[in-house]
């Protein structure tokens, strides 16, 4: 299952928009569109701090108040775009016409019934189970509540959104399967087993021998038994292909291995160690091994590389 | 068939550094257009004196009597204009809406892409005549370059004074039409004066040398493309592009014209009539002073500590540290050709008896070697470090993902590189004293040509010099030309079979800032009669 992939849930949700008139509750005078209002809540949450400038506004990333969410990002999908004509082979549309059912002069133009809020996040998770999703956006949802409420007031299922419990579950009912989840910390291949493809292909093999064997001494011999082994391969052999297939499958959507110290605390502390070697590495570099040893100690102590809670980067601070 | 360029539709400055042949001096005019049919006088009165890209006969070999050729002028002159200056010399909006929108902005308006506000706000840093955050009034519109030979003592010929007069008075005929902009952090205001660094020789008279104010000998590996020199064929070694058979052709020459096509074999859209694009070019004019104290002393102190920790003397120190910033050494030779001093030491040597004796062969050798180098031996950049300023600038076959590959055939040589290349003209201004303080006015002119600012020259800046990703890097800028930061370093990469550890340099305070600049059109001579003339017609 895709939506979890390498120790990380990839969430992607499509939570519908309302379209009914929305009136702003600061002024009688300032009616508008939900959509309209929900780009405004949007536009005016706080970014990541990104760089140095950034982060002395101090004003952060309200997802950074969640210790497992590493990327979260909005977005408003007014429409499917549309695509042009389908393609037409014009030796068929002159059949086609020939027989008096031509091609339709326009296309249908398809569209959403709404606009939709997208929600996409990737977050540390054990599984792809549900209880894993609702957990995570049930602790989101305590850790900043007014934002949430701020958006969801412009969608459908807001009624729903009594409490952490409900906005989880409205996730939930408004999630998508992420097809693409986009996994970044396995900087080497994962440790795999590879398939064993002779077992796997072990009964197609038998099926086609059966198969082989029996047609040809069947068509040698005539006796009934050669007949029976060659019927019976020529279900054995389609039956085969269909478990190896169903194996190959099964493989294929087991998740990656969570990559080692993937989860948002150790990158961060990675983040951080990186940056604090590099300045110790400057300071001490061409020291005697005396002053180096002594400077390094106070390096452990200072920065505690073991300990991956304190001290760190910050969350939402965007800094290599 | 091999290109054939119309070389007296093009202007000479974009084939051409001027520079190096024999001009050594130069005189940077902007003007201000107020009334439009001014303007055009203006530049008709110019555009035939204009110097084109027809080669002058050499003086040791003079042409055979009859035959029309182009005299070499004493003093040459070029035109390029602003987006502003061609909206005030009326030409079309149908063909101006053709120009790309980087040009339109203008360079003031693409600071914080660049880098330029920093160490501080360019409308305080830039010279006053840039005109930064001023009125339509003041805005540049017309460049006019003069470059001009000198004399034996020196000082620029006569010429250039007697041009900088027509032109001035020229703009005072107009009648207030046509203004010559004041403002130049200049020894005069009203221009930009350059001039190559000089050597004063034993009888009294001058040579000029081909170095910037740090000392390094500059402008070496400019690119070579598609009819720029058909009579030179092995030109494109080490300055075209090379493929992944590892042979060097020329580059496209619609990386650098308007109207041919370019690396991904198109002619890229361009304003219309293609007249008025076809054979123009862009330019980004760079006013870059040099902290040549901050320089001096940040090399000295670092120095210092290079020399302890790689067991070197000082001086031998400072000489490595400042070819690994630059991956070449003082005198051009590169950090591949010579990896570590004592290698710098012999290439010296060699030169230096070649010289002597008059081998032009050998000389020819060390010349070319100066550019006929790539970086697939050294991929750790044990040699020359990874964000070295030469590596940054033209990546050549560095950034090829396949660069290791045994497989030759899968290589793809400098494929990522050749659509981010430039011509590199200008010269350097003003005089150091020696280092004692960055408050005067000293270092360099660049005039960055390349048919795409945005893919080629905003991008080397922006992504090469200003950031360190595509070098795995992270935020590390060019240790000589990038914004540095306060936790500005610069990791200089060890030999493993060395023993030693790697260096950093850290600390490094602003060595280069800019002063000035702007985006300019240079078109070809027929789009200077058609805007001359207001008869630019896009239908």
């Amino acid at each position: 299952m895709p939506n979890f992939d390498g120790g990380h849930y990839f969430l992607t949700a499509l939570i519908p928009v309302r379209t009914d008139p929305c009136q702003d509750p600061r002024s009688t005078e300032s009616i508008t569109s939900h959509t309209h209002a929900l780009r405004e809540v949007l536009a005016s949450l706080p970014t990541a701090l990104q760089s140095p400038a950034t982060e002395k506004i101090g004003v952060n990333s309200p997802f950074a108040r969640c210790g497992r969410t590493h990327f979260a990002r909005f977005a408003v999908l007014d429409d499917v775009a549309f695509n042009g004509r389908a393609q037409q082979d014009p030796i068929w549309a002159r059949l086609r016409a020939a027989i008096g059912r031509p091609y339709p002069v326009t296309d249908a133009v398809d569209s959403l019934p709404c606009p939709y809020l997208i929600v996409v996040a990737d977050f540390d998770a054990d599984d792809g189970e549900a209880e894993t999703l609702e957990g995570w956006a049930r602790n989101l949802f305590a850790v900043m509540e007014p934002e949430w409420r701020a958006i969801l007031q412009h969608c459908h299922g807001y009624e729903r959104v009594a409490g952490a419990a409900g906005f989880a579950r409205l996730l939930r009912a408004c999630q998508v399967e992420t097809t693409m989840p986009f996994n970044d910390y396995w900087s080497v291949a994962p440790p795999f087993k590879p398939l064993d493809l002779l077992r796997t292909l072990a009964p197609a093999i038998t099926g086609l021998v059966m198969l082989l064997l029996g047609g040809v001494v069947w068509a040698l011999h005539g006796a009934p038994f050669w007949r029976y082994l060659t019927q019976i391969g020529a279900l054995v052999l389609p039956a085969g292909l269909l478990w190896a297939w169903f194996v190959v499958m099964r493989e294929g959507k087991k998740p990656f291995p969570t990559a080692p110290r993937s989860d948002l605390q150790s990158v961060l502390k990675a983040l951080y160690l990186q940056q604090q070697f590099t300045r110790f590495a400057i300071a001490q570099q061409g020291m005697g091994p005396a002053t180096l040893h002594a400077a390094f100690a106070t390096f452990l102590a200072t920065h505690q590389p073991g300990n991956p809670a304190l001290p760190t980067q910050p969350r939402g601070v965007v800094r290599s | 068939m091999t290109k054939l360029l119309d070389l007296a539709d093009i202007q000479g400055n974009i084939l051409t550094a001027y520079g190096k042949m024999g001009f050594p001096h130069g005189r940077f005019l902007l003007v201000h257009v107020d009334k439009p049919q001014a303007g055009r006088t203006f530049v008709e009165l110019l555009r035939r004196r204009v110097t084109t890209a027809l080669r002058w006969p050499s003086d040791r070999k003079p042409n055979p009597p009859g035959k029309i050729y182009q005299r070499r002028p004493e003093v040459t002159i070029n035109l390029a204009f602003t987006f502003w200056g061609l909206l005030a010399l009326q030409v079309p909006i149908r063909t101006l809406r053709g120009l790309p929108d980087e040009f339109i902005d203008g360079m003031a308006a693409r600071a914080d892409i660049l880098g330029d506000n920093f160490p501080h706000r360019i409308k305080a840093s830039w010279d006053p005549v840039w005109n930064v955050d001023g009125g339509s009034d003041g805005a540049v519109h017309i460049l006019v370059t003069l470059n001009a030979q000198m004399n034996a003592d020196g000082s620029p010929v006569a010429a250039l004074e007697d041009i900088t007069r027509e032109i001035t008075a020229l703009c005072d005929a107009m009648d207030d039409g046509v203004r010559l902009l004041h403002g130049h952090r200049s020894p005069d205001p009203r221009w930009q004066d350059l001039s190559a660094l000089m050597e004063a020789q034993a009888d009294g008279t001058k040579r000029p040398l081909p170095i910037e104010h740090f000392g390094f000998v500059d402008a070496i590996g400019d690119p070579v493309f598609e009819g720029q020199k058909p009579d030179e064929p092995h030109a494109a070694i080490g300055q075209g592009k090379l493929l992944g058979d590892q042979s060097w052709v020329p580059l496209a020459t619609g990386e650098f014209l308007l109207g041919h096509p370019d690396e991904s074999q198109e002619i890229a859209g361009a304003p219309m009539p293609l007249d008025f694009s076809r054979n123009g070019t862009f330019v980004a004019y760079r006013k870059l002073h040099q902290n040549v104290a901050a320089w001096n002393a940040s090399m000295a102190t670092l120095a210092k500590r290079f020399a302890a920790v790689m067991e070197v003397p000082e001086p031998e120190a400072e000489e490595t540290l400042k070819a690994k910033m630059a991956g070449r050494w003082r005198d051009g030779t590169t950090l591949i050709a010579a990896p570590d001093f004592a290698a710098w030491q012999a290439v010296r040597e060699k030169r230096l008896a070649a010289e002597k004796a008059g081998d032009t062969v050998t000389l020819a050798a060390l010349n070319r070697a100066l550019v006929d180098f790539t970086f697939a031996d050294d991929q750790s950049g044990a040699k020359c470090p990874i964000g070295a300023h030469l590596r940054r600038a033209n990546t050549r076959d560095m950034l090829d993902p396949h660069l290791t590959s045994a497989n030759k055939a899968e290589r793809n040589g400098s494929v990522l590189n050749n659509r981010r290349r430039m011509l590199r003209r200008g010269l350097p201004y003003g005089a150091h004293n020696e280092g004692a303080d960055d408050a005067g006015e000293h270092g360099i002119v660049l005039l960055a040509t390349c048919a795409n600012l945005f893919r080629q020259f905003e991008f080397v800046q922006q992504q090469w010099m200003q950031y360190g990703l595509d070098f795995n890097a992270g935020n590390d800028t060019c240790p000589i030309v990038g914004n540095h930061g306060a936790e500005a370093k610069f990791v200089i990469p060890a030999d493993p079979a060395s023993g030693k550890p790697p260096f950093f340099c850290g600390g490094l305070p602003q060595f280069v800032e800019t002063r000035g600049g702007e985006y300019f059109f240079t078109p070809s001579m027929t789009a200077l009669r058609m805007i001359a003339t207001g008869v630019v017609d896009p239908t």
